[in-house]
């Protein structure tokens, strides 16, 4: 028999205020960068996508960027140090950071050109941006970070089901809110769901529903939490509104 | 959730993920199913402990298709209907609480000849009418909204 929602303890959700920013910053002085790997394992993929929507390249030069960038632009001068909310966006700073760090590659890669006495052909010219000011992010890109952002929330809220011993929770937020989000399946039917997961009654089924929106809810302000500063429920709140907006972009 | 399906996903769809304090669990198309949920729960899942003479687990459905049924117990369904139809997006759908409610309000009426409700006889018939014209009600319960109005 499932439980009811009434029974999930209140504060026994890993409700972390730390920022993943800060951590990163924090091991860095000791040497040591598991967050900054968590960071990017993260965002990579969106980071990835907009140098392939900006044709950046091949799949293995973009891949090069990318890894030049993080050695050099987010290592060795230390960008995650210059992050902090006052100073903008985490996704902004990073992508603006990443388009400066590909423009320099190029200008560098023409200059070599130019000074070994080649005429820089105009399809090359055209591939080397003329204003240092960096593009604005791409739609797909911000979509894609999106996309992460909802994979940590969603990788957080099963494991916190797994962890209050509530299948059913987890069970519920896929028939009702998970599959038919990410492909557009029908809802299972409310009969076959509760019959399924043990409720007695309907209020029962709605308690677990609430239950798992809040839970849901509290995972998605943690990851977005991470990298918009934790402690600042104004700034998550915004962030929250402006990831619903891009995604809404995506829909005209 | 595997990261080709997230990545093939369309946005507009994602997006009332982030809307998911919204996302009811009631669809249009399932009423008749959450009022087989609701007339086949026990009693007590609801108004909580209920003492003799009722039969321990006794459901709604059978309350309300009972020969003599208690009438306190049909108060304490009406009232808990009622506090239903108040709440959005609350443990029933209003559509349902309001079946209940009148279920309940006229099942005593014809059971116990009693009044457990203030509203006067014009406003309980408007109130069976709609009961009656909803095709999701199942028919038994429909039978006693038929019962009343035969009468």
């Amino acid at each position: 028999m499932a439980r009811t929602g009434n029974e999930v303890k209140e504060g026994a959700f890993p409700t972390t205020r730390w920022t993943l920013i800060d951590r990163v910053r924090q091991e860095d002085s000791r040497g040591h960068r598991p967050a900054l790997d968590e960071l990017l394992r993260r965002y990579l993929p969106a980071l990835r996508l907009h140098l392939s929507i900006r044709r950046a390249g091949t799949p293995e030069e973009i891949d090069d960027l990318l890894q030049g960038f993080i050695a050099s632009r987010v290592l060795d001068s230390n960008l995650v140090a210059t992050a902090a909310p006052s100073r903008g966006k985490f996704r902004t700073l990073l992508l603006t950071s990443l388009d400066r760090y590909v423009i320099d590659q190029r200008r560098h890669a023409s200059a070599q050109k130019r000074s070994s006495a080649r005429e820089l052909s105009l399809e090359e010219a055209h591939a080397v941006p003329c204003s240092s000011s960096p593009p604005a992010a791409s739609h797909e890109f911000d979509v894609a970070w999106v996309r992460r952002v909802l994979r940590e929330s969603v990788d957080l809220l099963r494991l916190e089901c797994e962890h209050q011993q509530r299948p059913d929770l987890w069970k519920l937020f896929e028939a009702r809110i998970l599959r038919p989000a990410l492909d557009g399946t029908e809802v299972v039917a409310y009969e076959q769901l509760v019959a399924e997961l043990g409720y007695r009654s309907p209020s029962q089924a709605w308690n677990a529903l609430v239950t798992v929106k809040r839970m849901f809810e509290r995972s998605l302000r943690s990851v977005v939490g991470q990298y918009v500063g934790g402690d600042d429920e104004k700034l998550v709140d915004e962030e929250i509104e402006e990831l619903r907006a891009l995604l809404g972009r995506g829909a005209s | 959730m595997s990261d080709a399906e997230l990545e093939s996903s369309h946005p507009s769809r994602l997006s009332r993920m982030l809307a998911a304090d919204g996302a009811t669990l009631w669809q249009p198309e399932e009423m008749g199913g959450v009022l087989r949920h609701q007339l086949s729960a026990p009693l007590e899942a609801e108004l909580g402990p209920v003492g003799p003479p009722t039969m321990p687990g006794m459901t709604f459905g059978e309350l309300l298709h009972d020969p003599h049924p208690p009438v306190e117990l049909l108060r304490q369904v009406k009232r808990f209907a009622k506090a239903c139809t108040l709440v959005r997006d609350g443990p029933l759908p209003p559509e349902v609480a309001k079946v209940l409610y009148f279920a309940a309000i006229v099942v005593a009426r014809l059971r116990c000849g009693a009044r457990i409700s203030e509203l006067n006889d014009e406003a309980l018939t408007k109130g069976m009418e709609w009961a009656r014209a909803q095709k999701w009600v199942d028919p038994q319960t429909r039978s006693i909204f038929d019962e009343a109005a035969a009468r």
